[in-house]
């Protein structure tokens, strides 16, 4: 395994996993001695009736009372401040947060306020802002793959200044994330795979990315090997709760890998576009992830080569040659999108030009492109991509994947050292 | 226990860093606002952050690095009074109509919106001396961002173009990701900039 | 292994892990993090007779506004109460915000204790040994692991006068690994330092325990054994092997806090305690023993430790049903190499025979029998005798 000639490593959040993991709640808030929960979450989760599944399996011996859901899909920093008020009002003791990742953020925000006084979170801004031990934050993920209980950043909106606040800290660390299948039952199948292949591109990435380590590393290929062998299995018979259980565990694994290890082109692409087209993340991840790696291939070939093995399984891993090796694992995550479009009746896009809105209309137009090309400029994930992605090259990526075509690697623009990790 | 045996350390001083952090960070800082004179690439990349903006370059802790080393012998109340102005810093302004300006070192009475730390003087001097590449200083959190990241990928960019500019190829290989072909930078354009910006920055 | 047991865990990874190139000048921000620039420095007292070592520690907190309130070199090879009351006198009086152990060991187990002395206000640990609870975050510990280790140093447990106290907030909060500190051990530490690696990331990965997190964090700790082993006890002064295998040790122990205990460090914890002589030695000489066992009983070990102990392309070369047995292949020849340095046999330590079964009795009870005390004894007689493998 690779030695990087500098890393740092973080993931201090307590995870509980297991068919029975919520039954495990009112004892840990004990322990962190909390008793009075916020429930934050929103109202998609509330009418799946996740809250109810949470509310039967602490039973007694936590009463669950407290419960905000108005969080939107794009939280802004009022919310926050509601909710840190909301929790005071009522005297509460830690945080609960049931959701993807707006209500997670939010409840991290929340939690900022709330232990440390003040009215508003615009008093935490800037990097160095929290300096202590913030109260008791549990997450319960309802998506399969964000992957943001395990991340040390939360990202609010500020909608006045129009930009979007990033607070970081390790102290905004959740203390525990709970991973249980019940909460991700009700998925339908073709969320349940644009997230898996969301957790998918965040192991990949963070494993041929620049800042690459060995812990990363190994959670990022452990992760790559649960979803391979799970998502097709869970897409096809969604009652199947191992399997979905173990599709949590590799969203988690995933976070804790790509929290550490950052991402690239992948995520920069997958950020503009979403935010220009309202493109859903975890569906703009599936398309481009060939992508990246075939656009990096060159500078990375050997490493992306790799993840054959838990990609394909040791068979197929011994029997490809060395050089081969990458454009197969470009081939086989192709061929696992073309797979789950089948299985979820054309609903999983493979291609920008597939992607379609509620009543079928295009949400990618072609004459888009050179303006999302233009934007990946501002996006923050082009920092650790291996190879150097100006506008021309973004468009050159954003071309191929409208078309569907693989990317002609003899255009890609080359010229760096060797990358060192 | 006889606890002078203990003592207190007040770890020392690298002045040789210091001093070529400091003259770095003003070359740095004099050729970006030529380049965004004589540079259409970089003008156009600078387009991009709102007007009247301040953006800050500087070491951490700003409080370790008095202006003058002698500044301890000094009466206490001309340091807190703020009579001296502390850090190794950098300080870029776009005004109104576009323009880039150098301001300094002192951050004093401005109002920073971005402000680019490096955590310690040997990330500096690492970032610096071209023993690491601004995109691997990133990934090595040799320094933290304040402010909007979006404007610091701006400044970052700029920054390459500016290194390309000045540094002979075989030592802006190191600090870039991708060292620009014909294609995207030519010889000319290269070798004229880098006379020019040279002359200007440190003449006027 | 069933695929239920590796999904229902409970896991929990504190430390944050920063290792390589200045690693050692991001303290200072680091300390800042927590609002502190005023650490005591716990050292080893071997480190701290290396001058041009101790002046390279402080150099790296030139140019900050950290103040190092004292060095505190008096720690030997155990960490007592009495050191821990002079060094947390020296904190208070210097007015100290958070701690550094500087060095493995014993080091870090009194900074542990006097961590506990200070933030929890308590003059002697009585009251831990019996059912109290530390009860809440304690002051800031970062951890700069060197030379000898004894496989607490990333753990959530501390060892004082003998006794065990185990608490989640005894985790340090930072570990920081530099080869200016990390190089030039014995290659006898080295060894032994490795061989209490390996006894945990080995058990972590090959017990029921062993959940899917606890593997991901053993794998590169057992990667970087199988990688660096050799060089690391052929050249001690090797910046990259040393780098590594201090991870590997960092890892392992966080690893193993999160695991059952394995066989080997519950009978070397045992032997260890019966004689004191240092455990490490015992699980040099009983790890080969250990994994003679579990092939004569043909116990299955996960396939993935061939994975981890050796390459990608390694692995993948084996046959499916063959992984485990050449896992343990592996394992064996790797361990071999403790003995060209450490001693093989218990004999050869002078541990009298009649304790053996003793020994086995206890370390069969402390695993609340999941090991049982045949197997133990069966491991002890056959560590006692060995014929030299040099």
């Amino acid at each position: 395994m690779l030695l990087p000639g500098f890393y740092d490593f973080c993931c201090r959040v307590r995870i509980v996993s297991g068919q029975n993991a919520l039954e495990k709640i009112p004892a840990m808030l004990k322990k962190m001695k909390a008793h009075t929960p916020l429930v934050v979450t929103d109202k998609g989760v509330v009418g799946a009736g996740l809250v109810d599944v949470v509310r039967d399996a602490v039973g007694k011996e936590l009463e669950i009372v407290n419960v905000f859901d108005n969080v939107p899909v794009d939280s802004d920093y009022k919310i926050v401040d509601e909710v840190a008020k909301i929790y005071r009002q009522k005297n509460c003791d830690s945080i609960i947060a049931i959701g993807g990742g707006s209500v997670i953020d939010t409840a991290k925000g929340a939690n900022i306020v709330a232990s440390l006084g003040g009215e508003t979170l615009l008093d935490y801004e800037g990097f160095s802002a929290v300096k202590r031990k913030l109260n008791p934050l549990v997450v319960i993920p309802t998506t399969a793959g964000t992957g943001s209980e395990m991340t040390l950043v939360a990202v609010i909106a500020d909608p006045d200044r129009k930009i979007k606040m990033l607070f970081v800290s390790y102290f905004i660390l959740p203390d525990l994330a709970v991973l249980d299948p019940r909460m991700t039952k009700t998925l339908p199948d073709f969320l349940t795979a644009s997230t898996a292949m969301d957790a998918m591109t965040h192991a990949c990435e963070a494993y041929y990315c620049l800042e690459k380590n060995p812990l990363s590393d190994s959670f990022a290929m452990r992760a790559i090997k649960i979803i391979s062998e799970n998502l097709l299995k869970v897409v096809k018979n969604p009652a199947d709760m191992e399997g979905r259980l173990a599709l949590a565990n590799a969203s988690t694994m995933a976070g804790v890998a790509f929290s550490n290890s950052m991402v690239g082109l992948v995520h920069n692409l997958g950020h503009t576009i979403g935010a220009i087209c309202h493109v859903p993340h975890g569906t703009a991840m599936s398309i481009l992830l060939p992508y990246g790696m075939e656009y990096n291939m060159h500078r990375c070939g050997e490493i992306i080569g790799e993840i054959l093995l838990p990609l394909a399984g040791p068979e197929v891993y011994a029997q490809t040659n060395k050089k081969e090796r990458p454009e197969k694992v470009v081939e086989l995550i192709r061929k696992m999108n073309n797979d789950l479009y089948e299985a979820t009746g054309g609903r999983h896009s493979r291609y920008l030009n597939e992607i379609t809105d509620k009543n079928g209309a295009q949400v990618v137009p072609e004459s888009l492109l050179p303006v999302i090309a233009q934007a990946t400029m501002q996006d923050g994930a082009r920092m650790a991509n291996p190879e150097e992605c100006l506008p021309a090259d973004a468009m050159l990526v954003l071309e191929h994947a409208w078309q569907g075509k693989p990317l002609d690697r003899s255009k890609v623009n080359k010229g760096g050292t060797k990358v060192k990790y | 226990m006889n606890i002078n045996k203990y003592p207190e350390i007040h770890p020392g001083k690298k002045l040789f860093k210091r001093v070529y952090v400091a003259i770095m960070l003003w070359t740095v800082g004099k050729a970006i606002q030529v380049a965004a004179k004589v540079d259409k690439e970089v003008k156009e990349e600078l387009a991009k952050l709102p007007d009247n903006f301040t953006l800050r370059m500087m070491v951490a802790p700003e409080k370790a690095f008095p202006l003058f080393f002698y500044a301890k012998t000094l009466p206490a109340f001309v340091v807190d009074k703020g009579l001296l102005f502390y850090g190794i810093q950098m300080i870029l302004h776009k005004d109104k109509e576009g323009k880039i300006k150098y301001l300094g070192a002192d951050p004093k009475g401005k109002k920073i919106d971005l402000n680019i730390v490096f955590k310690n003087i040997e990330a500096a001097w690492m970032v610096l001396s071209f023993q690491e590449s601004t995109a691997t200083a990133y990934m090595h959190d040799r320094f933290v961002v304040e402010g909007d990241l979006v404007h610091s990928l701006t400044f970052v960019r700029v920054l390459d173009i500016v290194e390309i500019f000045l540094l002979p190829k075989i030592i802006a290989k190191l600090a870039v990701k991708r060292y620009p072909k014909w294609a995207e930078m030519s010889p000319l354009r290269k070798f004229v900039k880098r006379v020019v910006i040279y002359i200007r920055a440190y003449t006027f | 292994m069933k695929m239920h047991s590796s999904y229902d865990y409970e896991f929990l990874n504190y430390p944050k892990i920063i290792s390589g190139k200045c690693s050692l000048e991001n303290i200072p921000a680091e300390l800042a993090g927590y609002d502190a620039q005023k650490p005591l420095v716990i050292v080893r007292k071997s480190l701290g007779k290396n001058g041009a070592l101790i002046k390279k520690f402080i150099r790296a907190f030139a140019d900050s506004m950290v103040i190092i309130g004292a060095i505190y070199d008096e720690v030997e090879d155990y960490a007592g109460i009495s050191r821990a009351r002079e060094a947390a006198l020296l904190f208070k009086d210097r007015g100290c915000d958070s701690l550094i152990a500087l060095g493995s060991g014993a080091a870090v187990d009194l900074a542990k204790a006097v961590n506990v002395l200070v933030s929890e206000k308590a003059d002697n640990f009585s009251a831990y040994y019996e059912e109290k609870s530390i009860s809440g975050i304690l002051k800031p510990l970062i951890v700069v692991p060197a030379g000898l280790a004894n496989g607490r140093e990333a753990s959530n447990n501390l060892i004082i006068d003998n006794r065990e106290i185990k608490s989640d907030f005894l985790y340090p909060d930072v570990m920081v690994i530099d080869h200016r500190v990390a190089a030039g051990c014995s290659a006898a530490d080295v060894a032994e330092s490795a061989a209490i690696a390996f006894a945990q990331a080995f058990h972590s990965f090959v017990g029921n325990s062993g959940n899917s997190m606890v593997a991901a964090l053993a794998h590169p700790a057992l990667s970087y054994l199988s990688q660096y082993l050799e060089r690391g006890m052929k050249k001690p002064q090797n910046k990259e092997a040393s780098v590594a295998l201090v991870n590997a040790s960092v890892m392992a122990s966080i690893a193993y806090a999160n695991a059952k205990p394995g066989i080997t460090n519950l009978l070397a914890e045992e032997l260890a305690r019966a004689t004191g002589i240092s455990s490490g030695i015992f699980m040099g000489i009983l790890l080969p023993a250990v994994i003679d066992f579990l092939v004569k009983d043909k116990i299955k070990i996960s396939d993935e430790f061939l994975l981890a102990a050796g390459s990608l392309d390694a692995y993948a070369a084996v046959a499916a049903n063959e992984r485990g047995q050449k896992g343990l292949e592996t394992a064996k020849k790797l361990v071999g190499v403790f003995s060209r340095v450490l001693p093989v046999s218990l004999n050869e330590l002078k541990v009298q025979k009649y304790i053996l079964a003793e020994i086995a009795r206890d370390a069969a009870q402390k695993s609340e029998g999941f090991f049982p005390a045949v197997d133990c004894a069966e491991i002890l007689e056959a560590s006692w005798e060995k014929t030299l493998t040099k």
